[in-house]
């Protein structure tokens, strides 16, 4: 099953992007389809867990499996009901200024795909 | 269990990861573990964890090792605790690791402290690491095991019949069209296994399933013990 991959960029820091995704708190800063998170860690670190509240009010378990902050790069595995998707989040610094974001979808056709739509409306958002 | 493909190597920090080889036949991967039951039973009748004892499983892949140790009822409050190190994205969503924890790193770089495991189990992986990434892992392997603890390892064994040889070649051209590595028999493991300071203690063959060498070794209390024939 080959990922999929939704990408955005913006004029935000690559610092600052960085501590929007650390904090689950903050995602629904630049997340629209994020209500609520419960994390029992206020920054993400590789076992940390938690419940993303969605749009709708559905509950998406989550783990976080690697965190790489020289690298600003992080994976979690996420899972709602029977299906599992596994993103990569990565940024990068863009030569001009700015942030190009990335996240790599590792999920089940078609849902990969369809979840690409979301997923670059947020990493949008994660920039600007 | 899934390394990097050869092209990629191992992650090790800023910029890109490589190509997800063993990702995209995850599924395919976790179809093919009845092969690999035999070998990691033998492995870890073998290495015998105790309750209390900290279990770190290398190159997990889609959690043969962990639903092993599960259905054992061996992993549990006040019996041995399990953790899953596994590189590959795909391999961690199709993965069943029994509720264990499982982070993503590469065996070649442990996010582990030094001397803080019991045992290590290497199933099915270091065939398929190049030279240097084994030999890397098994260092990081000694590494993290306290003075006393046990590595298992389970590796494709060389073939010895005409099938076992036809056999292997086809895994082998599968495999590698698919960029995920060749099958090397890893004739260098005594070699790296002595100097990462680590003893020898049982092998033994198994024939079901894929055809594996099994090998179960301790970690001397100083690495001149190991050069020096000198039990732990």
């Amino acid at each position: 099953m080959r990922p999929a991959v939704a990408r955005a960029a913006g004029p935000v820091h690559p610092d600052e992007a960085w501590q929007r995704y650390l904090r689950p708190e903050r995602w629904t800063e630049w997340s629209p389809q994020v209500r609520h998170v419960d994390s029992d860690s206020d920054v993400i670190v590789a076992g940390s867990a938690g419940t993303v509240r969605t749009l709708g009010g559905v509950a998406v378990r989550f783990v976080v499996l690697d965190v790489d902050t020289a690298a600003r790069t992080w994976t979690w595995r996420v899972r709602v009901g029977p299906l599992v998707m596994v993103l990569e989040h990565l940024l990068h610094a863009r030569p001009g200024g700015g942030t190009r974001a990335e996240v790599v979808i590792h999920a089940p056709f078609p849902v990969a795909r369809l979840y690409r739509v979301p997923a670059t409306v947020a990493l949008y958002r994660l920039v600007h | 269990m899934p390394p990097e493909p050869p092209d990629g190597g191992p992650h090790h920090g800023a910029g890109p990861r490589p190509h997800d080889g063993w990702g995209v036949t995850a599924g395919l991967y976790r179809r093919q573990e009845p092969l690999q039951r035999s070998s990691v039973a033998a492995m870890l009748r073998m290495l015998a964890p105790l309750p209390g004892e900290v279990v770190l499983d290398l190159g997990a892949g889609t959690g043969l090792i962990e639903r092993a140790l599960a259905e054992r009822s061996l992993v549990g409050p006040g019996l041995i605790r399990v953790a899953a190190v596994e590189p590959s994205p795909g391999m961690l969503r199709v993965g069943d690791y029994a509720g264990r924890p499982v982070v993503r790193a590469d065996a070649v770089r442990l996010p582990v402290a030094t001397a803080s495991v019991d045992v290590v189990t290497a199933s099915w992986l270091l065939h398929v690491l190049s030279p240097s990434d084994r030999a890397a892992a098994v260092a990081e392997a000694a590494r993290v095991l306290r003075p006393g603890g046990r590595l298992g390892i389970v590796v494709s064994a060389a073939p010895r019949t005409v099938v076992q040889h036809v056999l292997r070649g086809a895994a082998r051209r599968v495999a590698e069209r698919g960029g995920l590595g060749a099958f090397h028999v890893p004739v260098d493991l005594p070699g790296l296994l002595t100097a990462a300071g680590l003893q020898v203690r049982h092998h033994a063959r198994t024939t079901r399933g894929y055809l594996a060498d099994v090998v179960v070794c301790t970690r001397a209390a100083h690495r001149d013990d190991a050069a020096a024939g000198i039990d732990a």
